[in-house]
Order: structure tokens, then C-alpha cells, then sequence
């Protein structure tokens, strides 16, 4: 099949990834395009997971949650993630929501939120901007 | 057929879907994170999608056919649904959720019955579509030429 027109995306620093969402399609989907990026990443699906996943000593520096997810929901386990220290940046992601439950999101912790699915210009700005202030996360 | 007509009736394909509303944007970005280190992308995320859609076509009716409606466990199931329909960009698709969540919230049962039913309309229609589209690739990869690029 014919290879996509794309430039190539240069990183000074190995940034470590974590996916939080319920749908696999989505994930299949981010986690391909940091593939592509040559981003290390990790995926699980809900927002309990990735809090007991960060408890047992994970660490990273960017971590893409999506808002509505059974088990535990976008908003609680960054408010827990917050509570536990992470100081990675926190993307927001879901399909469209109403203003005040994305600023319900916002005000659990997150740095940005993305309406899904997130384009591959807003990913490419997004790890630039980690790779630029690796230090902060 | 030879190789040039082949890509010529994907371009007529897939410009009709397009034009049709069946894709948006969505499966242009698809096709672009497709290349010769990922060769079939777009085939396992729209495999995924369509194991995905028929559990969840099937929970839906079940769900609905209950003497009393969980409309939240519905509505959980069309936000799967619309997700998954908006990231292969199923846009026919994805606007029938989106109706169909107004009416979970309105606790409306004949409502979600009638958008499951032209939810189930529209999922079949492209996936009989993405299917003959799908098709038509392996045949252009079959006969030793290249699958195009819609820009």
C-alpha cells in the first residue's frame, strides 16, 4: 500500500507515554500515532488502572486520558493522580461534552484538553512541547 | 481489469463515500498513519471497529428489550459506539449516536429504539462499503500496483 506524505518528528528526549481509554479503537488508534511518533508508550483501560499502574512505581511524562470511562472516569483518577504527585502533563481527551464537564475535567488537574480523535498536528504539538519542557514533567 | 482501471474505480469509491457522508476526515488521517512499516492500518482499526459495533448492536437491543430500560447502561454503550465510529470516521454513524445519547438522556425508549434501528442501517451500509472498498485493494495489491491516496 502506498506510504503517506509525512515529515519525519525529531525529539531531544525519550518521553514516556500512558493511554487511559476504555475504547480499544481509540487506543489501536493513539497508540499507533505514537508509534509512528517513536514514542514509547503504554496503554490500559480505565482510570483505575492507570492509578494503581502509576501506584506500583510507574512513572511518565505524558499521560492522554479520555473523560467517560467505566470503572473509574477521566476526571476522578486525574484528581487522584494530582493528589499522588504526578506532575506529568495531563491531555483530556473525549467527543464533544458540554462546556462544564470539560471544565469539571479541567479543574481535576489536567494541563489541555482535546476533543477525540485528536488530529496528528495536535499529538505532534503536544510531544514537541514535553520534549521542550521534558524538566517540568 | 488491469492496475489503472482498478485504482480508478477506488477513487470512484471512495470519493462517493466521502461525498456521500458515509467517511469524513477521520479516515483520511487513518489512511495517512498507513505505511510500509504499518501496511494494514486502516484494516485492523476498521476490523476492530466493525467486533466492536456488532457486540455493541447486540447489547443495545438487549439492553432496550428489558421490561425496565437502564438507559444509562444504553447510553454507555452508544458513547462506545460513537467513539469508536468517530475514530475510523464513520460520520453517518457517529451523527445517529449522537442523537441517540439526546434520547438516553431523555430517558426516551421509542426514541433509542427508532436510532437503533437506523443505527444498525447505517453501520451495515459501511461496512458493506468499507468491505467492497477493501476488497478492491487487495485486488489493485493483486495485480502489482499500489493502493492511492485520497488528499
Amino acid at each position: 500500500m502506498m506510504a503517506a506524505t509525512k515529515a519525519p518528528l525529531y525529539l531531544n528526549n525519550e518521553i514516556s507515554v500512558l493511554v487511559v481509554d476504555d475504547n480499544r479503537v481509540n487506543r489501536k488508534l493513539l497508540m499507533t500515532m505514537l508509534s509512528w511518533a517513536k514514542v514509547k508508550a503504554q496503554e490500559v483501560e480505565n482510570g483505575k488502572e492507570a492509578v494503581d499502574l502509576i501506584s506500583s512505581g510507574a512513572r511518565f511524562h505524558l499521560i492522554f486520558i479520555d473523560m467517560e470511562m467505566p470503572v473509574m472516569d477521566g476526571p476522578q483518577a486525574t484528581t487522584l493522580m494530582r493528589s499522588m504527585g504526578v506532575h506529568a502533563r495531563i491531555v483530556g481527551v473525549s467527543g464533544n461534552c458540554r462546556d462544564s464537564d470539560k471544565a469539571q475535567f479541567m479543574a481535576a488537574g489536567l494541563n489541555e484538553f482535546h476533543t477525540k480523535p485528536l488530529s496528528r498536528s495536535a499529538l505532534v504539538e503536544i510531544l514537541h512541547h514535553v520534549d521542550d519542557n521534558i524538566d517540568n514533567y | 481489469m488491469d492496475v489503472n482501471q482498478l485504482q480508478r474505480r477506488w477513487f470512484d469509491l471512495t470519493a462517493s463515500l466521502f461525498r456521500e457522508g458515509f467517511l469524513d476526515d477521520q479516515y483520511t488521517q487513518l489512511q495517512q498513519l498507513q505505511d510500509e512499516s504499518n501496511p494494514d492500518f486502516v484494516f485492523e482499526v476498521v476490523s476492530l471497529f466493525f467486533d466492536d459495533s456488532e457486540r455493541l448492536l447486540n447489547d443495545l437491543a438487549t439492553a432496550l428489550d428489558q421490561p425496565v430500560v437502564d438507559f444509562r447502561k444504553v447510553d454507555a454503550h452508544v458513547h462506545q459506539f460513537k467513539g469508536s465510529s468517530s475514530s475510523i470516521g464513520a460520520q453517518r454513524v457517529k451523527n445517529v449516536c449522537i442523537a441517540f445519547r439526546n434520547y438516553c438522556e431523555e430517558n426516551n425508549r421509542e426514541g433509542c429504539w427508532r436510532c437503533l434501528q437506523q443505527v444498525k442501517h447505517e453501520y451495515a451500509l459501511v461496512k458493506s462499503k468499507l468491505e467492497s472498498l477493501f476488497r478492491l485493494e487487495q485486488e489493485i495489491v493483486a495485480a502489482g500496483g499500489s493502493v492511492p491516496m485520497m488528499e
